[in-house]
């Protein structure tokens, strides 16, 4: 048997929209913790000190590069569509270099934020007006290449909508069951989203 | 609590059952008012017999407000004009029918779900009250962002328009928080602080309406924080883990309301 099971969407959409219900107390806790727990065995990852990563974006962007060097090769957004893995790797690239997104990055990503939140899926392109073309949107590297973003802008802002969302894309990762062409991405999304999480609750 | 008869407030009252329903009802009845018109929606409480034997356990009826209050029962008790829907959707044309044919000028808004512009189009100015500070904390579970980010919570009186969370303020209040929450107050987050910290904030604007005030909102800044959405539940459990490490035995237990002044915008 399969112990991950690949679910459909629409399989997938009612578990998402069960998981964002849950109570909040220590049970929920608990739940969370186990299906992490079986998302690490699925894409293990390195363990990321956070302290480093405060004030640091260049280090972690680094591991990412270091773990996924073929992330550099993707830049090649278009002029006329809007590429989401190209762009995220070319906002996570800058970061490494220690840029941090400009005000239209920042305004693209909340808008990707947008669309997560209320469509529940990214797809792989949108036009300029971000309207999505195509119906792509199994491609887990853009799901995992957003939760990162957005943890990272959460370590730089403490914005907790940010991290709100990047746990959602998480969940997506972790009940899809899908393939996901660059695991390490998963993998150090994860392995972030435990460092922050741990630092919240360090019980 | 007011032993008078009650005098009646010239709004309309658009509600479904629900605990929010409920607090306003009891900040009505303390303050010897009730709605002169009444529209009622259609709801549930399927969780409120769980919530019965919290209050057994916890006294919310003492220390928050009377969940034995049965609105409509009592609406109807003080002489309001009630106005039966048979649907549960605030913007169905039926009920927009029943919101028009009610005379009062303002409308207390204890519905459900985003109020599309033909409703907000009857004419009414639609107070509504959200249970965070406008304009940063906008979203169904603000007040979870605002306990993980200030340790704090707070709640808003405003006019609604087509926008989310969106329109003139009426009144702000922050609200300092000394509670441990049990494991076994499952509900009490959603369906007791959440109706109460709005009831407070109501309490001001009916006041205020009482004594002739009149409803001037006020504009206020922008924002530019990234919207609250539905806040996850792992993060809904931290919320209430922090607030209960923040808990000082040394202090009274409860909440301490604090009025929010206006800002420039």
């Amino acid at each position: 048997m399969n112990p991950y099971p690949v679910r459909t969407w629409d399989e997938l959409r009612p578990l998402l929209d069960c998981s964002y219900r849950g109570g909040n107390g220590d049970e929920t806790l608990a739940r969370f913790r186990a299906q992490r727990s079986e998302a690490a065995k699925r894409f293990p990852g390195p363990a990321i000190p956070l302290p480093s990563l405060r004030g640091q974006s260049t280090d972690w962007a680094s591991s990412l590069f270091n773990c996924c060097p073929e992330l550099g090769t993707l830049m090649t957004g278009s002029a006329s569509y809007f590429e989401t893995v190209a762009f995220l790797s070319e906002l996570l690239k800058e970061s490494a270099a220690g840029s941090p997104p400009d005000d239209r990055q920042r305004r693209r990503v909340l808008t990707l934020q947008k669309r997560f939140e209320v469509n529940r899926r990214l797809f792989d392109c949108y036009d300029q007006d971000m309207r999505r073309v195509g119906d792509n949107f199994m491609d887990l590297d853009a799901y995992a290449l957003l939760a990162l973003s957005l943890q990272i802008m959460y370590l730089g802002s403490n914005c907790f909508s940010t991290l709100n969302t990047a746990i959602k894309l998480l969940d997506f990762i972790a009940l899809s069951g899908w393939h996901a062409n660059r695991p390490q991405l998963p993998a150090l999304a994860f392995a972030l989203e435990k460092a922050i999480l741990d630092e919240l609750d360090p019980t | 609590m007011n032993s008078t008869q009650p005098e009646p407030l010239d709004i309309v009252f658009l509600a479904r059952p629900s605990c929010r329903t409920v607090a306003y009802c009891s900040v009505m009845r303390n303050l010897g008012l009730y709605p002169r018109q009444v529209v009622w929606l259609q709801g549930d409480m399927p969780f409120f017999s769980k919530l019965q034997d919290e209050d057994q356990r916890h006294g919310y009826s003492q220390h928050y407000f009377d969940l034995s209050l049965e609105p409509l029962a009592w609406l109807r008790s003080c002489g309001a004009q009630v106005f039966m829907a048979v649907t549960h959707d605030v913007n169905a044309p039926e009920v927009i029918a029943l919101i028009q044919n009610c005379t009062a000028p303002a409308l207390l808004f204890s519905a459900a779900g985003i109020v599309a512009p033909d409703t907000l189009a009857t004419g009414k100015c639609f107070i509504h009250v959200h249970p965070g500070l406008l304009p940063d904390y906008r979203g169904s579970t603000c007040f979870y962002y605002a306990l993980l980010e200030e340790g704090c919570v707070g709640a808003s009186a405003f006019i609604m328009n087509a926008g989310i969370d969106d329109g003139l303020l009426l009144e702000r209040s922050r609200f300092d928080i000394n509670l441990r929450i049990q494991e076994d107050q499952y509900l009490f987050m959603d369906h007791i602080l959440d109706p109460y910290i709005r009831a407070q904030v109501l309490k001001r604007v009916l006041t205020r309406l009482h004594a002739g005030a009149g409803i001037q909102g006020y504009a206020n800044r922008a924002s530019n924080r990234p919207a609250c959405y539905v806040m996850h539940p792992l993060l809904r459990a931290l919320a209430v883990k922090r607030l209960n490490s923040c808990f000082d035995p040394d202090r009274p237990d409860g909440l301490i309301e604090h009025a929010v002044p206006e800002e420039s915008p």
